[in-house]
């Protein structure tokens, strides 16, 4: 490469607008260590309330939670060997704690004969899913059979790839579907919305720049998909809703296209809703404060969605969402940013699930830590998908070498019982990296 | 860890903070989630200065910055809300920050593995061995993310807008 590219790279990155973070950096580090010693100080104390209140969850070692009374501040207590955690979140919301990346072992793993989802019977048939290995090219595999589903899909970015995962257990890689990268007008991706899947298992459908692909899993044949034509080239997400019946295709600057799945047409354009679902949840609250929930929810009469209202009278220890909404069974979870006490504490991000429209609600908290080589990516924790009695969660399973390279490998799809607060291992995703959506549950 | 900041952390910081927004930045390819990467970075950093300080604090935090960014489910709906489009100047010099803005969106297309080799190589200018080192692969490793991204990089941006005759050993 030359010098040339230098000064370009120098240049693109030139109105970079420095900011002095020499103090928030030290202040920060130095709450979390003084939360650190705290906690290590109290745990013997600990111990005792946690033995009253708590469950142990899916045999030794596990993630644990406990359902304590309503404390007056935020407060977890992470255990030394980072798999065994509990504690309660202002506002009284039990708290799971995952084990670090290295210790997810330690979780047992589900009960596969009480499962009563297709998609996680599905998925829980294998221990390990090799995706990108296991997949088959359809146009070599003939084809969807008959009454054959999916259960879910995965993106490959590496290779621009969609696959399916179906009823049967195959997988099937979409060989003949050309895709590209989705863009805002600036940052680009390639990947699938969190609800792509219909309820039946008969759709797919992806997002692509000036139009959407559906794939059917009822149609025979090599290309068992269409296209349908959208005037928008900055679109980004496609999620199916009203049973299916609808598709609400997003652009963050021009709006969010509503497209009748029967006509193939577009029927109205509603103001941007980010990664539009059936339900989607929202934080009220400014940075590091805690904030309430709210639900803005698909009308499907008025094809629009209902103004934002407050999920929980209670403060939830969030302070901002990511990722996308995950709904079912009359929960709704989302990836939350906690706020800053509890990210002092070395809980930086985790799944909050709430019950519409009134509670409870509890969360899922990264116990990856911030510092250290153990520790998960942000965003290496998100809800796929939720019945009205578990929560299907995607964790990042850290870095780990292979051979001399040091890459993300693997992540564990767990079950996180939305009762007790039971996290359980349902899967392992190994292999390539792929990002992974599920059917509704 | 004391509670008054180490005035030689503070120093480091403040002679480094704008080269590590810049790797961020070319590195995620925006400006806000830019300054959170490196933020996060430095408060790791700010846990372990007693025992980096003397030993090799830009490599931990490059690869900080590399191992937070890596993954595509770092997206959150903040950063992935759309961002008004680029506005580019007209007139003398326009066509080079048109260029500039097709380099950074060239590079946001590559892998993110890709992505960190060619800024660490050619913006960061370290060697392979050094890169290798940070991003904890084989030199092997480097030569072929670097071979593919410039392949990537020369296909998206026409060969006339980027020269790349040589290569750095």
């Amino acid at each position: 490469m030359t010098n040339d590219l230098h000064e370009r790279f120098a240049a693109a990155a030139s109105a970079m607008p420095e900011v002095d973070l020499a103090e928030v950096a030290w202040t920060r580090a130095y709450a979390a260590h003084r939360r650190r010693r705290r906690a290590a100080v109290g745990a013997a104390a600990g111990v005792a309330v946690v033995a009253a209140g708590s469950v142990a969850l899916s045999g030794g070692g596990g993630a644990r939670h406990t359902n304590a009374p309503a404390a007056s501040s935020s407060s977890v207590t992470r255990s030394s060997n980072s798999a065994s955690t509990t504690g309660s979140i202002t506002g009284d919301a039990p708290v799971t704690v995952l084990p670090a990346p290295s210790k997810m072992g330690a979780l047992s793993w589900v009960d596969r004969t009480a499962l009563t989802s297709e998609v996680l019977t599905v998925l829980a048939a294998r221990p390990e899913w090799d995706v990108v290995k296991l997949s088959r090219p359809l146009s070599q595999a003939g084809g969807f059979t008959e009454g054959e589903r999916i259960v879910a899909a995965y993106a490959d970015r590496e290779r621009r790839g969609v696959g399916v995962v179906t009823s049967a257990g195959r997988v099937l890689g979409l060989d003949g579907l050309d895709l590209t990268d989705t863009t805002d007008g600036g940052n680009a991706s390639f990947h699938l919305s969190a609800q792509a899947i219909s309820a039946d298992g008969r759709y797919l459908v992806i997002a692509q720049p000036n139009g959407l692909v559906i794939v059917d899993a009822t149609r025979s044949g090599a290309e068992p998909w269409k296209r349908v034509a959208i005037d928008d080239p900055l679109l980004e997400s496609a999620n199916l809703v009203s049973d299916g019946n609808v598709v609400l295709v997003t652009s963050g600057v021009t709006g969010t296209h509503v497209i009748d799945m029967a006509s193939g047409r577009e029927v109205k354009v509603i103001r941007s809703v980010w990664d539009a679902q059936d339900v989607v949840l929202g934080a009220t609250a400014d940075a590091g404060q805690s904030s309430q929930l709210t639900v803005r929810r698909w009308n499907p009469q008025a094809l629009d969605f209902t103004p934002a209202e407050v999920v929980l009278g209670v403060k939830a220890g969030v302070w901002g969402l990511g990722g996308s909404t995950v709904s079912g069974g009359g929960w709704v979870a989302g990836l939350a940013s906690p706020t800053a006490d509890l990210d002092a504490q070395g809980f930086y991000q985790g799944v909050v699930a709430a019950q519409v429209p009134s509670g409870p609600y509890r969360w899922l908290l990264d116990g990856g830590g911030v510092t250290g080589d153990d520790i998960r990516s942000k965003g290496g924790v998100l809800p796929l998908g939720m019945t009205d009695r578990v929560a299907l969660i995607w964790a990042g399973g850290g870095y780990e070498s292979v051979g001399l390279e040091m890459v993300m490998t693997r992540a564990d799809l767990l079950a996180w019982d939305l009762s007790s607060g039971a996290v359980s291992r349902l899967t392992t995703l190994t292999g390539d990296q792929v990002q992974l959506v599920v059917a509704p549950l | 860890m004391q509670a008054a900041m180490d005035p030689t952390f503070t120093e480091y910081v403040r002679a480094r903070q704008q080269r590590f927004a810049r790797i961020a930045y070319l590195m995620c390819g925006d400006e806000h989630r830019a300054h959170d990467l490196v933020q996060e970075a430095l408060v790791k950093l700010a846990g372990r200065w007693q025992r980096l300080a003397d030993e090799n604090p830009d490599a931990y935090v490059r690869r900080i910055l590399y191992r937070d960014n890596i993954s595509w489910w770092r997206r959150t709906r903040a950063e992935v809300v759309a961002a008004e489009l680029p506005e580019l100047a007209v007139g003398d010099g326009s066509e080079r920050i048109d260029l500039q803005l097709d380099l950074v969106d060239a590079l946001r297309r590559l892998p993110s593995r890709q992505r960190a080799v060619v800024v660490l190589r050619y913006f960061e200018d370290l060697t392979e061995a050094d890169t290798a080192a940070v991003l904890g692969v084989s030199v092997g490793t480097v030569k072929s993310h670097s071979h593919a991204a410039l392949r990537r990089l020369r296909d998206d941006l026409g060969p006339d807008r980027v020269s790349m005759t040589e290569d750095r050993s």
